[in-house]
């Protein structure tokens, strides 16, 4: 059985097609939007209702912990001198510190990051910026 | 002269030395000159001996601690055992695209060695290729990363240390490998770029360069499951793969790789495929650029980036794409001489099965790195998004059992075509051993569709695989003169690519049955104090208290976690966190696990308050996880059967068949 020039062509367009669906079709739930604490903080409305990342910097003299407990933590985090109020349920990484940076995901509700993930930067870098203290970027 | 001025030179003059064999060896091709192309290949063996020598100069700066030089100084201390020095060599970007030239230069004088007569058409033009892929490389260190770049000023700090997550085991051995791999595929390119230009199509050449792929998948696997392996023992996190941008890069080469191996049997049987094979190779290697930049560009976020640098990127972005361009603009213009010499026959035929694993293989290639290059594309567009694992898995579990599926169906089919009553005769078993397959999982109670088609896929292939060995080891004992093992070891001697493919995918089924076991893994997130125990599956594990500890290099708080089994102690994990004094800020997680042929009982400790005692602990019960380590060494042995090293017998030369 040689294959027609037409089968190649139907097989060759439904392989092309099927790649074209899985790569850049309905990504779903598989992605999330990355934003930094100021863009969520000035226009609320667009994070309603979904899951997100948000990265900021904890804000010194913010971070209170539910007595007795092992998480339960608020705490604020900034960006460009934007604030947004955090609560995360769990006990926080080791690598969380006042001042540091943190990637959050999590839900806006009420005006507060509900976050479910947290993770505190830096300790997946080879080699560290030559200044630690510097300011996350966005870039 | 200072270490740092002498390395400097060295590499220096390997860059000298890399553009005049390029030379050489480019007019020595064009001229038909033999002394010019004599001259390239003494070039090529001078590379080797300049990046060895400026190799081995570096190993003595780190042995030596010599912090005058920058980069001893940012991925070393004195305090670090000898082993870690050595291999801080390639802990870091500067280091690592000098092992990278190291490699490259090796293979080439091995490869040009082995070759030089075998092919003396090729010869010129592979050196020449190779000579420049080696000058791009050895360019990056001259002009932008010089691994030797002293302090200007005469005390410098001591040095930082290596980051404390590679100082492990798997780390010293996973870069290497995965580097192996992706350096190896230079040569079937180099290869394949000399047959387009001189035009000498036939498949002569691809003898040479189907070994070297097949070296090169070998190393690309191993680095693979390491860098699993180092995942699972280091981060914590209790799973293997989260399809990390870097990850994925090692992953694409090997896709085209696997593709490259079958479909190289049908140009070699069949005369069909030929433009693909060579799109396969110029791809393998395209990938493997790809898979050393998004490490070193630090273009995409990910665990393995290196940081970001812009110029670094242009300039490997350049590469790429004369890579990418050239290759696929000289097969355009040899398509003529390329055109297949059959037709496929029938879809119920091997060269279809194989054809279609290699369109599933495109696919997936094609997927990974469409998905891994979106967040950075995304950017460029104005939105930053990040990929989870979810929208990976989403699709590459289906694509990853449809290749089992073609895994277990490719051999009962037979070359051209198979008639009704060979199909009936090679499905049968088979089928029934998939059917038991799904049946024993449902009864303990599995519901998940995809965990049960694994499961069943599995048993299907494993079946399909045992029933060539049963028949072949059957006509080899036909006159009663073998034992069984005998004539095993004598049947995969034989027909060495037939059988040490099969035995390849003896070990992919088993990984993929220990992929399975993840549809029953259990796990919990845990915070506990000492004297607290909970349950965990059929177990129940008792946090048996903390304890500090010191040594020179870090502080370690470590938890002693009673694992029970009916109320029997079965073991006594010590999870631990280690702070090391270098970078105390990185706290690093030591995982501990209860391993059994069944399970893995995985306890990692997340975060620890040593007034309270809370201890928050990550635990997992992770069914059949080690079958996945078993399958790698499994394949690693079938790779090695087909690589081979001496002749094959005669007879088995005529009965050589493949998977």
């Amino acid at each position: 059985m040689a294959l027609s020039t037409t089968t190649q062509f139907a097989l060759a367009a439904v392989v092309a097609g099927a790649v074209g669906f899985l790569v850049w079709g309905d990504a779903g739930e598989g992605v999330l939007e990355y934003v930094y604490a100021d863009e969520v903080v000035e226009a609320p409305e667009r994070f309603t209702a979904r899951e997100f990342q948000v990265h900021g910097l904890v804000v010194e003299g913010t971070v209170r912990q539910k007595k007795g407990g092992a998480g339960d933590y608020t705490f604020e985090i900034e960006y460009e001198g934007q604030r947004l109020p955090v609560h995360y349920a769990d006990m926080v990484p080791d690598t969380f510190a006042e001042g540091g940076e943190v990637v959050l995901t999590g839900r806006l509700i009420d005006g507060r990051i509900e976050a479910t993930e947290m993770s505190a930067k830096c300790p997946s870098k080879y080699e560290e910026q030559d200044d630690p203290t510097r300011a996350p970027k966005r870039t | 002269m200072s270490l740092a001025t002498l390395g400097s030179i060295t590499i220096a003059v390997l860059f000298a030395a890399s553009l005049l064999t390029v030379a050489f060896a480019a007019l020595g091709a064009y001229r038909n000159s033999e002394r010019l192309i004599e001259a390239s290949v003494q070039g090529i063996y001078a590379i080797a001996g300049l990046s060895s020598f400026a190799s081995a100069l570096i190993i003595y700066a780190f042995v030596a601690d010599d912090f005058s030089i920058q980069y001893v100084q940012h991925t070393s201390d004195s305090a670090m055992p000898l082993f870690f020095k050595i291999t801080a060599f390639w802990g870091g970007l500067d280091g690592s695209l000098l092992f990278w030239v190291l490699l490259l230069a090796l293979f080439s004088a091995m490869a040009v060695r082995a070759n030089r007569y075998r092919h003396p058409r090729l010869i010129p033009h592979v050196i020449w290729v190779l000579a420049a892929i080696i000058a791009f490389f050895v360019a990056l260190l001259v002009f932008l990363k010089n691994p030797f770049a002293p302090y200007l000023i005469e005390s410098h700090p001591a040095g930082r240390g290596l980051n404390p997550l590679l100082q492990n085991i798997y780390m010293i051995v996973h870069p290497p490998s995965l580097y192996l791999g992706y350096v190896s595929q230079a040569i079937p390119f180099a290869f394949g770029i000399a047959a387009l230009v001189t035009g000498n199509l036939d498949e002569a050449w691809q003898a040479s360069v189907r070994r070297w792929t097949l070296f090169s998948w070998c190393f690309l696997s191993i680095g693979l499951v390491l860098g699993g392996l180092w995942a699972y023992e280091e981060l914590g996190w209790g799973g293997y793969w989260a399809w990390d941008p870097v990850e994925n890069a090692g992953l694409l080469p090997w896709f085209t790789c696997t593709a490259f191996l079958h479909s190289i049997m049908i140009q070699e049987r069949r005369g069909m495929l030929r433009i693909w094979n060579l799109l396969l190779v110029v791809m393998s290697f395209w990938l493997s650029i790809v898979g050393t930049f998004l490490t070193r560009s630090g273009v995409v976020q990910s665990v393995h980036a290196f940081g970001r640098d812009p110029q670094l990127a242009w300039t490997f972005g350049g590469f790429m794409a004369v890579i990418l361009i050239g290759g696929v603009a000289l097969i355009w213009w040899r398509r003529k001489m390329l055109r297949s010499r059959n037709e496929l026959e029938g879809v119920l035929s091997r060269e279809f099965a194989f054809l279609l694993n290699n369109w599933i293989l495109m696919v997936m290639a094609l997927f990974v790195l469409g998905s891994t290059i979106y967040p950075t594309i995304s950017e460029w567009m104005g939105e930053r998004v990040v990929i989870r694992e979810t929208h990976y898995n989403h699709y590459m579990v289906p694509a990853g059992l449809a290749l089992l599926l073609l895994m277990g169906v490719g051999p009962l089919l037979a070359w051209r075509k198979s008639s009704t009553k060979s199909l009936k005769n090679q499905f049968m078993f088979p089928l029934w051993m998939g059917a038991v397959g799904i049946a024993i999982p449902m009864v303990l109670g599995l519901r998940n569709v995809w965990g049960l088609a694994c499961f069943g896929l599995t048993a299907f292939t494993c079946a399909t695989i045992s029933q060539e060995f049963y028949r072949g080891i059957k006509v080899a004992r036909r006159d009663g003169k073998y034992s069984i093992l005998d004539a095993a070891i004598r049947l995969v001697i034989k027909a060495r690519r037939r059988y040490g493919g099969y035995i390849v995918h003896l070990g992919v089924v088993l990984m993929f049955f220990g992929f399975a076991g993840k549809s029953f893994d259990i796990e919990r997130k845990v915070t506990m104090r000492p004297g607290d125990s909970i349950e965990l599956g059929d177990y129940e594990i008792v946090h048996a208290g903390l304890r500090v500890t010191e040594n020179w290099q870090r502080e370690m708080i470590t938890a002693n976690v009673d694992v029970r089994l009916d109320g029997a102690h079965v073991d006594t994990l010590t999870p631990a966190r280690w702070w090391y004094f270098q970078t105390p800020d990185q706290p690093t997680t030591e995982v501990d696990r209860h391993m059994t042929v069944f399970e893995d009982v995985y306890v990692s400790i997340q975060s620890v308050n040593m007034t309270t005692g809370w201890t928050q602990m990550r635990l997992f019960i992770n069914p059949l996880v080690n079958w996945i380590w078993l399958g790698t060494i499994v394949l690693l042995i079938g790779g090695v059967i087909c690589i081979g090293t001496g002749r094959e017998t005669k007879a088995g030369a005529s009965a050589r068949d493949d998977v």
